[in-house]
């Protein structure tokens, strides 16, 4: 294999000086790919586990194996540089070994969000080209007609159909398993067993080459689909674990789904340390509890909808205290005071990272600094909530004015555009040369989220640029009323959304999951409401005041995040608010 | 070879992708930790916010007289901050960083300038005369062809002044100096290439002339970020500089440390007398604290805990046993525990400690802690240092536990290393060569008082409540413990000093070490409420089981530590 030229970022400066001409060769120049974690992994510690689910236990070395059957399995079908393999499946082993048995093959993997409809999934598989299905036995009817409905269009992009692989779960009723089958799946330890289980994998020639493709949650627009490089996604591995300081043989609960931009790269990064994955195929509390108390668990990432679940759980399911303190990392949108304040009484030891699938996931991680231990609880948690200072493996991260690009001033109160940059960005999104444009101008990622930076460096999110309030001319930050609308005690969720207002043009809508011992019936929804608003005018300017509480389940994303735009669009058939109202 | 297929044709650009280089590290440091310690000598205290501007200083210092891409800068100096800062500030200027090793002869090192074309030679005061030498036997070599390189003298404070006034009659620059040329914010680049060579090292030439190995960014970015995960080095770790940075970089924990916002506590020379709070230090740190003791070992009298040695014994006489039977069987007998007391005298700055301690009776082992290696003992005492099998402890202290213990299979197993072995003859004139040199010295003296209650980290509350708690028969030292926490300004503190010049001479050094006394004093007095762990939203307490199992996985990173210390040493 000749080396890999990586010329300069910038084409335009004349190459610098150096005191050699030594030249890369096989000996010292290697791509870097996760992959390498894995053989590392099975030669260090063969004997140790590494994934857990149910009665299902694989070692090091059974998982390297495993892998390298996958691969060659795939090969063998010409499966390889060039192709995709979509796994429709929850936090079950084979999709942490299409993590590695995938990219052996040269091939690209692409979980696929499990709680899509058929018409979305039919969507991304097309757009990926997707040769090879790999879905669980309960999901089967949904690829089937996501299948069908790619069937039934002329246009269709596949060469040919791709091939339906079912992932059986002896946990699950085998009734879903033999239905597939009968309909002509393969099974997938069948699969397996087609191949070598010491197949010469390679790593790639460049590491530029992309190893997964995943689909962003469409809250604000039609899924885009995220290039990952084998670059990024090896430094990013790298990255989380020493950021979050996870130590060798940590023990990870699954809790955040692998769909969800491949695990924030723990997938790969429990084979850099050799630590061990315990699945679940459903999250609930008591599994979380029996995680930590039964399976040694150590660390698990979560949304804040799952913990708020965790500190909300009746007695029953919970165990307290904790065996060890269990490091929690938190993501996916800002979590509040009151729910940091929780986990921390119970033991939990939390990390607040902020991310994004087209940053691999964790991109920035509040730091704590043991000086902050001394502050009060409101206080501590205040400086909890900011996204903080960037991950090791990402190199720039800033705030600045959308238009012109500059910075803004590091005074905590100055809004901006969020912007990164460095090796955890990924390539771009598959076949949008328009979106990768708006995505990269001027050098930067755009994350499309608004923040300031404060005076310490640590960057905070105030919202979404298209969650913005505007009422009267102001602006209203519905992150910072929601924030405050979860320090009600009744509350137990909750989005806030623009509402069309006769008099202010926009005023908050609030669209609330109330706690289930604050369950109200018909009654007393409206004397809730207006609880809740007197609440809100004590913590905040008036014209913040939610003008409408609206109460029920909300629409949720894979990670739990909300779907505003169906809040929006919601918010939009009720109709403006009436000036009569004021 | 054609390129693999790919299912996009996705470029780079500047927002995904950039080079590979720790200087990254500094940076993050420098804005996540700004207020921590980064880098610790003696009195001298800065944190990532001092390093980061000091580095960009020497990188615009060198810049400005155009060193750069193209240019090599060679450090000539014991681990002191300035060769730290020379890990950064040169890459940062564009420049490759070659740090010497300081047990070469003049010609050997006139050979490495030469090979490397050094534009820059950063040299410690102390080794002044011997970069002078160089510099001689290359000019005379080339005779009137030879461009002299800026030579750039790093002053230490805990050193004699006159090898430094020595250095700047002949017209070296002072570092400090130097550094105030520098711009504080100079706008660093990254290398465009990350293959661009960062650091210059050379092989020791056991079998042929020295080989410069050249390092490249990427290279130093991985392995920085590899040493970290594979030794369970967390955020906020502790290093004490035993294995010196001129060996392949520190083994690049010198950029590790800056990836995670680390302490580096720098050790000048090997030998140092310290008291029990340095003991303390080292034992209440096991769970952060990490230490290369490639060369060194840690012996410690628990003469309730007041004093202990730490040195490095530079390269194994007689082959290395296995930390097990060391253990197993320390020496206890008498006459034995007193030679090698005496033998470790000959090595201490100042030389004579016997009327430091008068008491030797009351001194006993601890655990495995008596293992010598490599010294040279007075007459009499080769019959005992090379005796392997050791009588069975009579009465056996409680062996000193942590990642730095030797009694764990720590990194010093590289003594037994194959390519050490070749390395006895030059090494045996290095030391012969400071073992003269001690006791004739008054500024080692000095030195010796001044190094004596260097502060290596700060102690947990535990280590301070035994510190607190020890009782010692001398005033002297009883008074010193009051006065840590009763007088925070308490110049009269301090260790005692050690008898040779007489009356006249104590009050001076007295005073100087009662300076560095009331420094110990902040360091830990600031200390104190950062280490309190309420309920809070970070970080809590660590149950009993998680200490335990954070024990465990300590212990196994550090046998693999010393497993990669094996195979990273032989390289260097």
């Amino acid at each position: 294999m000749g080396s890999t030229s990586t010329g300069p970022v910038s084409g335009f400066a004349a190459p610098e000086r150096d005191i050699d001409d030594l030249p890369r060769n096989d000996a010292n120049y290697t791509a870097l790919t996760p992959l390498w974690f894995l053989e590392r992994a099975a030669l260090a510690h063969p004997g140790r586990a590494s994934v857990v689910h149910g009665p299902v236990r694989y070692t090091w070395a059974d998982t390297y194996r495993r892998c390298r059957r996958l691969a060659s399995a795939l090969a063998r079908l010409s499966v390889g540089h060039g192709s995709t393999v979509a796994v429709i499946a929850p936090n079950v082993p084979a999709v942490y070994e299409a993590h590695f048995g995938v990219p052996m093959s040269g091939a690209v993997v692409n979980c696929v969000n499990i709680r899509l409809n058929a018409e979305t999934i039919a969507f991304l598989l097309e757009h990926s080209v997707a040769e090879v299905v790999m879905v669980d036995q309960e999901f089967c009817t949904l690829a089937e007609e996501s299948l069908k409905i790619i069937g039934k269009k002329k246009t269709s992009a596949f060469r040919r159909p791709p091939i339906l692989i079912v992932i059986g779960d002896p946990t699950c009723d085998p009734k879903s398993l033999q239905h597939a089958l009968g309909k002509g799946a393969i099974e997938y330890e069948e699969f397996l067993k087609t191949g070598d289980p010491e197949f010469s994998w390679k790593p790639p020639k460049d590491e530029w080459q992309s190893i997964a493709l995943g689909y962003t949650s469409g809250t604000t627009s039609s899924p885009k689909g995220v290039v990952l490089h084998h670059r990024g996604a090896y430094l990013m591995a790298l990255s989380v674990a020493i950021v979050w300081g996870m130590p060798e043989g940590a023990v990870y609960l699954w809790t955040l789904p692998m769909f969800h931009c491949n695990g924030w790269c723990y997938t790969w990064a429990l084979a850099a340390f050799c630590g061990t994955s315990i699945c679940l195929r459903q999250v609930s509390t008591k599994a979380i509890y029996e995680g930590i108390t039964k399976q040694g668990v150590t660390h698990f990432c979560a949304a804040p909808v799952v913990l708020n679940n965790l500190i909300n759980a009746p007695a029953s399911e919970t165990f307290l205290p904790l065996p060890r303190v269990v490091s929690v990392n938190v993501a996916g949108a800002a979590p509040t005071p009151s729910l940091l304040g929780a986990l921390s009484i119970r033991g939990f030891r939390v990390t607040h990272t902020y991310g994004l699938s087209e940053t691999y996931g964790p991109s920035t991680v509040c730091a704590w600094k043991p000086e902050w231990d001394e502050l009060p609880l409101e206080e501590r948690s205040r400086l909890h909530c900011r996204q903080g200072v960037r991950y090791i493996a990402m190199e720039g991260l800033d705030v600045v004015d959308p238009k012109t690009m500059a910075p803004v001033p590091a005074d905590g109160k100055s809004y901006g555009e969020i912007v990164l940059r460095g090796n955890a960005v990924m390539k771009g999104y598959l076949k949008n040369p328009r979106a990768n444009a708006e995505a990269f101008a001027g050098g930067w990622y755009h994350s499309g989220d608004l923040g300031v930076k404060h005076p310490d460096g640590y960057v905070e999110v105030r919202d979404r640029m298209k969650d913005v309030i505007i009422s009267g001319g102001e602006n209203i930050s519905s992150l910072e009323v929601e924030k405050v609308l979860c320090a009600h005690p009744a509350v137990l969720e909750v989005s806030v959304v623009a509402r069309a207002d006769e008099r202010w043009g926009e005023s908050p809508c609030a669209f609330v999951t109330l706690k289930d011992g604050a369950a109200a019936d018909g009654s007393d929804e409206a004397a809730l409401a207006n609880d809740i608003m007197r609440f809100c005018r004590e913590r905040m300017p008036g014209y913040w005041v939610p003008k409408s509480v609206i109460f029920g389940p909300l629409p949720k994303t894979a990670t739990g995040k909300i779907k505003k735009h169906e809040l929006r669009a919601r918010a939009k058939e009720l109709g403006p608010v009436k000036k009569s109202r004021m | 070879m054609a390129a693999e297929r790919d299912i996009d044709d996705l470029p780079r650009n500047d927002a995904n992708y950039t080079a590979l280089t720790p200087l990254w590290f500094l940076e993050r440091a420098a804005l996540t930790h700004p207020a921590r310690a980064s880098v610790v000598h003696g009195p001298v205290r800065y944190t990532w916010a001092d390093t980061y501007s000091r580095c960009r200083r020497l990188a615009s210092a060198l810049a400005r007289r155009s060193v750069g891409h193209g240019s090599t800068v060679a450090v000539i100096a014991p681990n002191i901050p300035a060769i730290y800062e020379a890990h950064f500030g040169v890459p940062m200027a564009g420049a490759v960083v070659n740090c010497v090793n300081i047990r070469l002869n003049a010609a050997t090192v006139a050979f490495l300038l030469e090979h490397s074309s050094a534009e820059v030679v950063m040299v410690d005061q102390e080794f002044f005369t011997l970069a002078e030498d160089s510099l001689r036997i290359i000019a005379d070599k080339k005779k009137g062809t030879f461009e002299q390189p800026l030579l750039i003298v790093i002053g230490d404070a805990t050193c004699d002044p006159t090898t430094l006034q020595d250095a700047l009659r002949k017209g070296a620059i002072d570092y400090e100096a130097f550094l105030e040329s520098g711009d504080p914010e100079f706008a660093w680049r990254p290398p465009q290439d990350e293959w661009k060579s960062i650091a210059l090292g050379y092989t020791s030439g056991t079998t042929s002339n020295p080989k410069g190995v050249v390092l490249h960014h990427r290279g130093a970015y991985l392995m920085s970020l590899s040493g970290a995960l594979i030794w369970g080095m967390n955020e906020g770790a502790v290093y004490l500089w035993t294995l010196p940075m001129f060996h392949c970089n520190g083994w690049c924990y010198t950029w590790t440390l800056a990836a995670l916002c680390g302490t580096s506590i720098c050790l000048r020379q090997k030998v140092i007398c310290t008291t029990s709070r340095t003991r303390a230090q080292v034992k209440s740190g096991h769970q952060k604290r990490h230490s290369g003791f490639s060369e060194g070992h840690l012996l410690s009298y628990s003469q309730r805990g007041r004093d202990s040695l730490l040195w490095g014994t530079g390269r194994p006489e007689h082959h290395h046993q296995r930390p097990s039977s060391r253990h197993d069987s320390p020496p206890t007998s008498c006459r034995q525990r007193h030679d090698r007391w005496r033998c470790s005298a000959t090595l201490c700055p100042g030389g004579n400690v016997e009327a430091w301690v008068p008491h030797h009776s009351h001194l006993r082992p601890v655990g495995d802690l008596w293992t010598i290696h490599g010294v040279r003992l007075e007459a009499g005492m080769g019959q005992a240092a090379s005796r392997r099998a050791r009588p069975a402890p009579r009465a056996s202290g409680r062996p000193l536990r942590g990642p730095g213990g030797p009694g764990r299979g720590g990194p010093e197993d590289d003594d037994a290393g194959p390519g050490r072995r070749h390395h006895d003859g030059g090494d045996r004139d290095a030391r012969e060569r400071r073992h003269e040199g001690v006791p004739e010295e008054p500024g080692g003296e000095r030195g010796g008082v001044r190094e004596r209650v260097v502060p290596l980290g700060r102690p947990g509350r535990a280590a301070r409540r035994r510190v607190r708690r020890g009782e010692g028969p001398r005033q002297g030292h009883h008074h010193l413990r009051r006065g840590e926490h009763q007088q925070p300004g308490g110049g009269e503190g301090g260790v005692p000093a050690p008898g040779g010049a007489g009356g006249v001479g104590r009050g001076p050094r007295r005073r100087a070490v009662g300076g560095v006394a009331v420094r110990v004093r902040d360091a830990q007095g600031r200390r104190g409420p950062l280490r309190r762990g309420g309920a809070g939203a970070g970080h809590h307490a660590v149950l009993p089981r998680e200490a335990a199992r954070l024990l465990g996985a300590q212990v196994r990173g550090v046998r693999a530590a010393a497993q990669d210390s094996d195979r990273q040493d032989q390289e260097a």
